[in-house]
């Protein structure tokens, strides 16, 4: 009987080398298509850059894209990042072909949907960075329109445009991986239903009078004579 | 250099050519000007008669797409056998909005630009402009304007207005003192309408390209004055008395003409920073004529709706403020606002302009959202400074804005250094 269990865990602990045996290969092969990734992206991140600084010399100044970029929060200059984004592109492609090229099995299968959610992670992010950059430049643009034309609410009003846009990229980055897709559908429909009928509401019959008298002040304060003339 | 403008109409270009060689131009920008145009060609031409007799000279009479009764007045008024050219210089594509996003349709910088394009293709010598909504014309302006340019003792003339003290309050708060700054050269009116110039600068006034929209003059007067001041042009100033405006701006309208001359300003910094990062010596720019005041009680002024403008950006903007303004001008800015009246001083406006410039140049907010953050601040200064100067004489005003021309000249190298950090 030990003779039967001895062999018995000796074949097991051989299949268990075989296995891992096997796997070797498919290590081999994916560190081989991590190395091919990752000097591909560097090559292609030294060639924008240099396309980079090659446009910077011709045309000098910050582009427009920083200020989105520095209104995201991302402070690094925009070639950096374009760098950043290519290196880490050109190191997906080329581990989803590593994984491609596999023995098909367990492993692959698991390794497959790993690889294959990154561009999913990757576009997402994208979206949520661009959200927030369009969010600053809008809160932005309504708190000086607001502010300039001597409006009450400009801060909470900023804040509030702010917050929209936020959760609408937000919810599309959620929606793009497929995560709880039908709450935040229904979520997003009443939220936004709600607060266009509340709006429509408070100013339309609560603050009907209110909304008047305001309106008036502020085309009166439009002609408001101060006596300088600035040009 | 000229294509920002487009050729002149076949029926203008054919009556340059019938007018032949001319020694004096003088160019009446119009749009929507029906209640001055008359009085402004009438008195023009009567100038032009008695002042250049011997002179072959052109009235050019440019209009930037009216929609009043302007252009029908201009054909029926008498210029007493002058030769005359109208112009309709506002292209079809900028009355039907075709000149894509930003574009504000007609206006009188399309009738500067055609007034610039006919003394190119005319070749003439010397050349002035009259703004045709005047109501304060008269005839010693023409020969002040053009007769340096004749005499060949100057290459540009820019105009200097009797003026209330709180009269042209952009161009003496900021624009005035900013250009002396910059290119070395004061003068007082860098954004009048009336000017003068040698034709052989026609070419480079052509090349603004900013000729939309009712705002565009400001744009381009300005562009005409920097490109002069920032050569080797002759500018000399001629004092041409009073200037009599309509009704004085709404604060809440000040934003779209500050965003002109503002970018026109600080383009022109970026465009050519040689032309004024080594300028150290200011110095006044000759002057023509004996200045003489209004001789009446100015306006009353109301602080008001200056300071509520100031004490709400206060309130609200500082978020934005410290994308480009340092901790020490935003602790300025959360003192002056403080008070009654805001009391921002000289040497505050001066960092909160450099500063500003130096946030343009490294394009930390979008251009225009800088340039509208700026606004509630001027209000402010303009509120501190009109509150200082209730009381005092033309003169000791004149003084004030002296002393503030000093400030921004003393801190050059703060402009300098701030620019380089971009």
């Amino acid at each position: 009987m030990w003779s039967t269990l001895e062999h018995q865990i000796g074949e097991a602990f051989r299949r268990l080398f075989d296995t891992f045996l096997s796997v070797i290969p498919a290590v081999l092969v994916l560190l081989a298509a991590l190395l091919t990734g990752v000097m591909v992206g560097m090559l292609l991140k030294a060639v924008l850059m240099g396309l980079f600084s090659l446009r910077k010399k011709r045309t000098p100044g910050t582009p427009a894209t920083a200020g989105l970029l520095r209104a995201a929060g991302l402070t690094s200059h925009p070639e950096r990042l374009a760098g950043s984004v290519s290196f880490w592109t050109a190191v997906v492609v080329a581990l989803s072909v590593g994984v491609n090229a596999l023995e098909p099995g367990a492993l692959r299968t698991i390794l497959l949907e790993v690889v294959s959610f990154l561009p999913k992670i990757l576009t997402s992010a994208f979206l949520f960075v661009l959200g927030l950059g369009l969010a600053v430049l809008a809160r932005r643009s309504v708190l000086l329109a607001a502010v300039n034309a001597g409006l009450p609410w400009a801060r909470p009003g900023a804040r509030g445009i702010h917050a929209v846009i936020v959760i609408s990229f937000a919810a599309a980055a959620l929606d793009h991986l497929g995560v709880g897709r039908s709450i935040l559908i229904a979520a997003f429909c009443i939220a936004g239903g709600g607060l266009v009928l509340a709006l429509a509401l408070a100013f339309g019959l609560g603050a009907r009078d209110l909304a008047k008298a305001y309106l008036e002040k502020r085309l009166r304060a439009e002609e408001e004579e101060t006596g300088i003339r600035h040009v | 250099m000229t294509s920002g403008f487009p050729s002149l109409p076949a029926e203008t270009a054919a009556r340059i050519g019938q007018a032949g060689k001319a020694d004096i131009l003088v160019g009446i920008p119009s749009f929507n000007d029906e209640r001055t145009i008359g009085h402004v060609v009438r008195v023009v031409s009567s100038s032009l008669r008695l002042e250049f007799p011997q002179a072959r000279a052109v009235l050019l009479m440019s209009d930037g797409g009216s929609t009043d009764r302007t252009r029908e007045i201009l054909e029926g008024t008498d210029v007493g056998g002058l030769t005359e050219i109208h112009l309709d210089a506002c292209p079809s594509r900028a009355r039907t909005g075709r000149l894509g996003s930003g574009s504000g349709g007609p206006g009188k910088g399309w009738a500067l630009a055609g007034i610039f394009r006919a003394a190119l293709e005319m070749k003439v010598p010397a050349c002035a402009v009259i703004d045709g909504g005047l109501r304060s014309v008269t005839g010693r302006w023409v020969p002040m304007l053009l007769a340096p340019i004749v005499s060949g003792s100057a290459d540009f003339v820019c105009p200097s207005y009797s003026q209330q003290k709180f009269d042209g309050m952009l161009a003496k708060l900021l624009v005035s003192p900013l250009l002396a700054t910059l290119y070395g050269k004061r003068i007082s009116q860098p954004l009048g309408g009336d000017f003068g110039f040698a034709g052989k600068l026609a070419e480079t006034f052509l090349s603004c390209g900013n000729w939309e929209g009712p705002a565009a003059q400001y744009g381009v007067n300005l562009f005409a004055t920097v490109s002069v001041l920032s050569s080797e042009a002759r500018p000399v100033e001629a004092f041409l008395g009073a200037k009599v405006q309509g009704p004085a701006e709404p604060a809440g309208g000040l934003a779209g003409v500050l965003d002109v001359i503002l970018s026109t300003l600080l383009g022109f910094m970026e465009q050519s920073p040689e032309a004024w990062r080594g300028v150290s010596a200011v110095t006044s720019v000759p002057r023509l004529g004996s200045p003489f005041g209004l001789g009446m009680e100015p306006d009353p002024v109301r602080l008001e709706p200056l300071a509520a403008a100031f004490r709400r950006a206060a309130a609200d903007l500082e978020p934005i403020w410290k994308t480009y303004l340092s901790p020490q001008s935003l602790l300025a800015i959360e003192k002056a606002a403080s008070g009654h009246v805001p009391s921002l001083g000289d040497r505050e406006w001066v960092r909160i302009v450099f500063e500003a410039a130096a946030g343009w140049h490294r394009r930390v907010l979008r251009p225009p959202v800088l340039v509208r953050s700026l606004l509630p601040l001027y209000l402010g200064f303009v509120a501190s400074v009109a509150s200082d100067l209730s009381l005092a004489t033309a003169e000791e005003a004149e003084g004030r804005f002296a002393k503030l021309s000093n400030e921004f000249e003393n801190e050059k190298d703060l402009l300098r250094s701030l620019w380089a950090a971009g």
